[in-house]
């Protein structure tokens, strides 16, 4: 991935701070997130339910709901900072330059609106109505939608959940945004649809030069299509480093319980799933020291004092004290 | 049923409301009808004043001549029935409409924008429920005076506070939903959601219930009359004439039982018409 350092980043993300006030405390529920996204990349974000990756989304184009809000950190497109920007401006920006795409496409479409109204109604945003109903037709095929001018004319309801998923992404990536922002677009889909899913973003990203953040659960989807992918738990990223270094020499404990909890289907000697044992912190009541050492088989005294950033290598770094014993011992070699 | 339900649905037919609205909006609108076209061509249905006064014809039975039979003062009460109706439904209407809006707007904002604005709303829905609905008409309308107009305005004040309500649940469903935080990360406007997108899907609970509201509002109206306080007699307002009626129970039924009927049609038609729109729009929402 050197190429992609040389050029200047469609977003960074620095020292992103999102807080949550509830009545047990303040939920921490982004703390301190820094990464960057170059145009044309694929970066990922990918942790466990709960591990902030949503807030992360909402936060770039601050959605966040209330009482929720960013406390700290920039978010930088190109040179603007949206973190600081008028709302007015904001728009611009949204579905513009950015657009999201979200988890669940029965309900992520609007009910009661044709597909047509859907689409001429965001594209109007940027164009004249006849101007719009002409790209919505030549959108809808370039996303693979059978029979697009019939499916114009249906309702949300009539359509698969792969179909609608289709539908969400034409109506994102509308006005050629420079970054779409994917939060779990696969998860609510069934295990083939997913894979088609991925390879239409594939081709979509290819084909518009757009930059991706596809966010994740699930380590084994992000890997197939992912340039750079960060691991996030309780809100920060614990590792980053592009695909094949993460899962081939992966420097943070959390990386390699993911890794090792990843159904591996071309295997021979299948070997049985390992989950992470434990369940993720309390946001609310963080003690000092790293989240994860509660669950961690390497920790050490230390671990609960601070947590240090490890570099290992160009754009390979690891929140562990053990990084560079992990990714030493590990080097070369499959993890097991 | 499930399947003749998904069968039925794709047909061309059943995508419209038409195909899909039930035989009881149906025979609700077709009521609706009836009572609109008596209140606009009342003069043309009898030859009878509902107003002047006929001494000769004093506490007739109904008979030909008379089919709802004659009052204390000798009018003919089919003619007043008749005459009424544009009364009651101007009443229904226009006093719905009022509250209507104003509580949808209230609860829209109230649901959007949640925050202080919500606390201040809610609030004083609270104390308005406190009291019960007619206790607080009638205080109004001793403040401000009888007539028309004024019961129109009390009823109003008061009538807002279930729309205010409702649309504000769901507002706040509708809120959360994806559908609309995808419209804000496609650079829509607050305003905008609100207005196209979340407002036409919170509606609907409340234009079910203001169908069914017609009617009590039709009944508040004819209780003040009732007592005094809403449209003056010799107005052939159907709540005046029951109240006018009741000392006569015995020597005359009909001069209170004709108009009693005619409410009770009306009452029927709007929860036919309320039932079958609440169908309607339950299956469009899906
Ligand atoms: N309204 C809220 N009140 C309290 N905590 C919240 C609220 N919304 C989200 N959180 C917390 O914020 C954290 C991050 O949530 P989210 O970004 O949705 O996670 P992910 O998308 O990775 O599953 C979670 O731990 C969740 O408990
Ligand atoms: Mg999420």
């Amino acid at each position: 991935m050197t190429t992609t350092n040389t050029r200047t980043p469609v977003l960074t993300v620095e020292g992103l701070q999102v807080a949550i006030p509830t009545p047990r405390g303040t939920v921490k529920a982004v703390r301190d997130l820094s990464f960057a996204i170059y145009p044309g990349e694929t970066f990922a974000l990918v942790g466990e339910s709960g591990s902030g990756k949503s807030m992360t989304c909402r936060a770039i184009l601050r959605l966040i709901h209330q009482p929720g809000r960013i406390t700290g950190g920039k978010v930088l497109f190109h040179d603007q900072d949206l973190a600081q920007l008028s709302e007015r401006a904001l728009q611009q920006v949204r579905g513009g330059g950015i657009s999201m795409i979200f988890q669940n496409p029965m309900t992520a479409l609007h009910p009661v609106l044709t597909i047509e109204r859907q689409l001429v109604e965001t594209l109007s945003l940027a164009m004249t109505k006849p101007e719009a109903r002409a790209r919505a037709l030549q959108l809808l095929k370039q996303v693979g939608i059978p029979d697009p001018e019939q499916k114009l004319k249906e309702y949300p309801h009539q359509l698969s959940g792969g179909q609608r998923q289709r539908v969400m992404i034409a109506i994102a990536i509308a006005r050629g945004p420079q970054l779409l922002l994917a939060d779990e677009p696969t998860t609510a889909l069934d295990v083939t649809i997913q894979a088609e899913i991925l390879r239409l973003l594939a081709e979509l990203q290819r084909a518009n030069h757009m930059a991706l953040l596809l966010v994740s659960h699930d380590l084994g989807v992000v890997s197939q299509v992912a340039d750079r992918v960060g691991v996030m738990y309780a809100g920060q990223i614990m590792e980053t480093a592009d695909t094949r270094t993460l899962l081939g020499r992966p420097a943070h404990p959390y990386t390699i319980g993911l890794i090792r909890s990843m159904p591996r289907l071309e295997e021979e000697e299948r070997q049985p799933l390992e989950p992470i044992p434990g369940s993720p912190p309390d946001l609310a009541t963080l003690p000092p020291g790293c989240p994860f050492a509660p669950r961690c088989a390497w920790a050490t005294d230390i671990c609960k004092e601070e947590v240090p950033v490890v570099e290992l290598a160009e754009g390979h770094w690891s929140r562990c004290h053990r990084a560079e014993e992990i990714y030493r011992e590990l080097g070369g070699g499959r993890v097991e | 049923m499930g399947s003749l339900a998904t069968l039925t649905r794709t047909l061309p037919l059943r995508r419209t409301w038409v195909g899909r609205a039930s035989p009881s909006f149906w025979a609700g609108l077709l009521m609706l009808a009836v009572l609109i076209a008596v209140a606009l061509f009342a003069v043309r249905l009898t030859g009878y004043d509902p107003i002047r006064q006929n001494f000769e014809t004093i506490l007739l039975p109904p008979s030909g001549a008379h089919p709802f039979g004659t009052d204390n003062f000798g009018r003919d009460v089919f003619a007043r029935v008749l005459y009424g109706t544009a009364i009651d439904l101007q009443i229904g209407f226009l006093a719905l409409l009022f509250p209507f809006c104003f509580g949808v707007v209230l609860g829209a904002v109230a649901g959007y924008y949640g925050g202080l604005v919500d606390s201040l709303l809610m609030r004083s829905v609270d104390v308005m429920t406190a009291f019960p609905f007619l206790v607080l008409v009638i205080a109004i309308v001793a403040f401000l005076g009888g007539g028309l107009t004024n019961m129109i305005i009390a009823i109003s004040a008061v009538a807002w506070v279930p729309y205010a309500r409702l649309v504000r649940a769901e507002v706040l469903v509708q809120k959360s939903m994806e559908y609309v935080q995808a419209a804000r990360t496609l650079g829509f406007s607050r305003g905008r959601i609100i207005l196209r997108h979340v407002l036409p899907n919170a509606i609907t609970p409340a234009v079910v219930y203001a169908v069914s509201d017609v009617i009590l509002i039709i009944l508040t109206g004819s209780s003040l009359g009732f007592l005094g306080l809403g449209v003056k007699p010799p107005s052939p307002e159907w709540g005046l004439m029951i109240a006018e009626g009741r000392s006569f129970l015995f020597n005359g039924w009909w001069i209170a039982t004709m108009p009693g009927l005619a409410c009770l049609f009306t009452g029927i038609t709007f929860t036919l018409l309320g039932d079958g729109l609440a169908d309607l729009l339950r299956v469009k929402g899906q």
